[in-house]
């Protein structure tokens, strides 16, 4: 390194204003749920951070329920805002804040499919799935763009199902909640969608050359 | 954990690749920190009252809406009767007396008033059944759903979009009911499922009007640029 260079990086740590003093957490190892309980009380710090543990959940989510990057991005914006809005009337203790949440985002996707497609079914509107929403991400592998069309042939609940368990990282239990279901119908929708999986790439690898 | 629970664990290949598949769905950096901003700014302008919250029940929503019972409920709602019919709920005594003062107000009211009492009405209608649902009056709430189509067939052939305010007092609507019916009984679903219905109407009706007014936490303008 020559002496003017190493002149010119002394100089601009001379410049460099000092870092802020880091103001220690009030909520050093809160929960989700304690967070949420903080953030409907008026703290700051507990909405920031309930974003923090939420956004690449619930973007994942909804990425992988709607079809493209832009939508995925309203939508998980409009997430938040209602949550924010909404967190008064947030009922602590009678269920997980991420399941609340998660209703939230998929309430969401439901407008978001309808508004786009006003003739068509909820149900049917489920069918916008996991297959659609990964068009809008780089996917590595063949077998990864394989699973990508067998999960479209998933029924919408199925696609639903696995979306809430593996995008989102919910439990069977929140994902029940969120879906309005009972946890043994969920995890029986997981079996049958991975089982299906599993036999679609099975039958792909025979038939390929 | 049951058997299919154990068949499907999660070190099972197919989930793993699953697994795999979403974790490649990120948000991009910029836009991550963006909406932080903007969601703490959201909760700190809530928080100070510079944006309104929704209303909460039982209390008066949009300013004009209070100017204009203010007027009308002078002339109509003159005794004590009339003011505490206002709280009634559908099976109590004074319920029909509430009915009939938004009947006649819908009658005197100026054309341009016509629209904002419709979308009210379907507002209290729905309303109604919440706070019968949350006293856990299942049976009461189901059988308010009737009102709540008929008001919302009502606005819906008035014909004209609802407003994006009237269009987030129905999205918080739809977060009450769906949040009421994963503990309502099975003789109740039904009936929260045909208020829902009623409610997602109108925020979707409001954003084929409204098009380009994202801001605001209202979701009513958001058009496909397709």
């Amino acid at each position: 390194m020559s002496a003017f260079v190493a002149e010119a990086l002394r100089e601009a740590d001379r410049r460099r204003p000092a870092a802020p003093e880091l103001v220690p957490s009030t909520l050093p190892e809160a929960g989700v749920d304690e967070l949420a309980r903080a953030a409907a009380a008026g703290s700051t710090e507990a909405v920031a951070r309930l974003y923090d543990a939420l956004v690449d959940r619930i973007y994942r989510y909804t990425a992988i329920r709607v079809r493209r990057r832009e939508d995925a991005e309203d939508i998980t914006q409009l997430v938040f805002e209602r949550i924010v809005t909404n967190l008064p009337r947030y009922r602590h203790g009678t269920r997980p804040f991420e399941a609340w949440a998660f209703r939230i985002a998929r309430n969401a996707v439901i407008d978001h499919v309808r508004r786009h497609r006003p003739h068509e079914s909820l149900d049917a509107a489920g069918e916008h799935g996991v297959g659609d929403g990964l068009d809008a991400i780089t996917l590595r592998g063949e077998a990864i763009r394989e699973l990508r069309s067998a999960i479209t042939s998933l029924t919408p609940d199925q696609q639903e199902a696995i979306a809430l368990r593996y995008a989102a990282g919910l439990s069977a239990e929140e994902a029940a909640q969120v879906m309005g279901r009972r946890a043994g119908t969920i995890r029986g929708l997981t079996f049958r969608a991975v089982a299906s999986l599993r036999r679609s790439l099975a039958d792909g690898d025979r038939s390929a050359p | 954990m049951n058997r299919a629970e154990h068949r499907i664990g999660l070190d099972d290949p197919m989930v793993e690749l699953l697994k795999r598949a979403a974790s490649d769905v990120r948000p991009d950096p910029l836009y991550r920190r963006r909406l932080r901003a903007d969601t703490v700014n959201r909760h700190v302008a809530l928080r100070e009252g510079l944006i309104a919250r929704p209303r909460p029940q039982r209390e008066m929503g949009k300013l004009s809406r209070a100017v204009l019972y203010a007027s009308l409920a002078t002339a109509l709602s003159v005794s004590a009767v009339g003011a505490a019919a206002q709280n009634a709920v559908p099976g109590d005594l004074l319920y029909p007396m509430k009915m009939q003062l938004e009947d006649i107000r819908l009658r005197i009211a100026s054309p341009a008033l016509r629209h904002d009492l419709l979308a009210q009405a379907l507002d209290e209608r729905l309303e109604e059944v919440e706070q019968l649902a949350q006293r856990g009056e299942w049976q009461r709430a189901a059988g308010a759903v009737e009102a709540v189509e008929a008001a919302e067939g009502r606005l819906s052939t008035d014909g004209t979009a609802l407003g994006r305010l009237d269009a987030d007092e129905m999205q918080q609507h739809v977060v009450v009911l769906t949040d009421l019916l994963a503990d309502a009984p099975p003789s109740a679903r039904n009936g929260l499922e045909r208020a829902l219905d009623a409610a997602t109407f109108g925020p979707a009706r409001g954003a084929s009007q409204d098009p380009g007014s994202t801001s605001n936490g209202g979701h009513a303008g958001e058009e496909d640029p397709q």
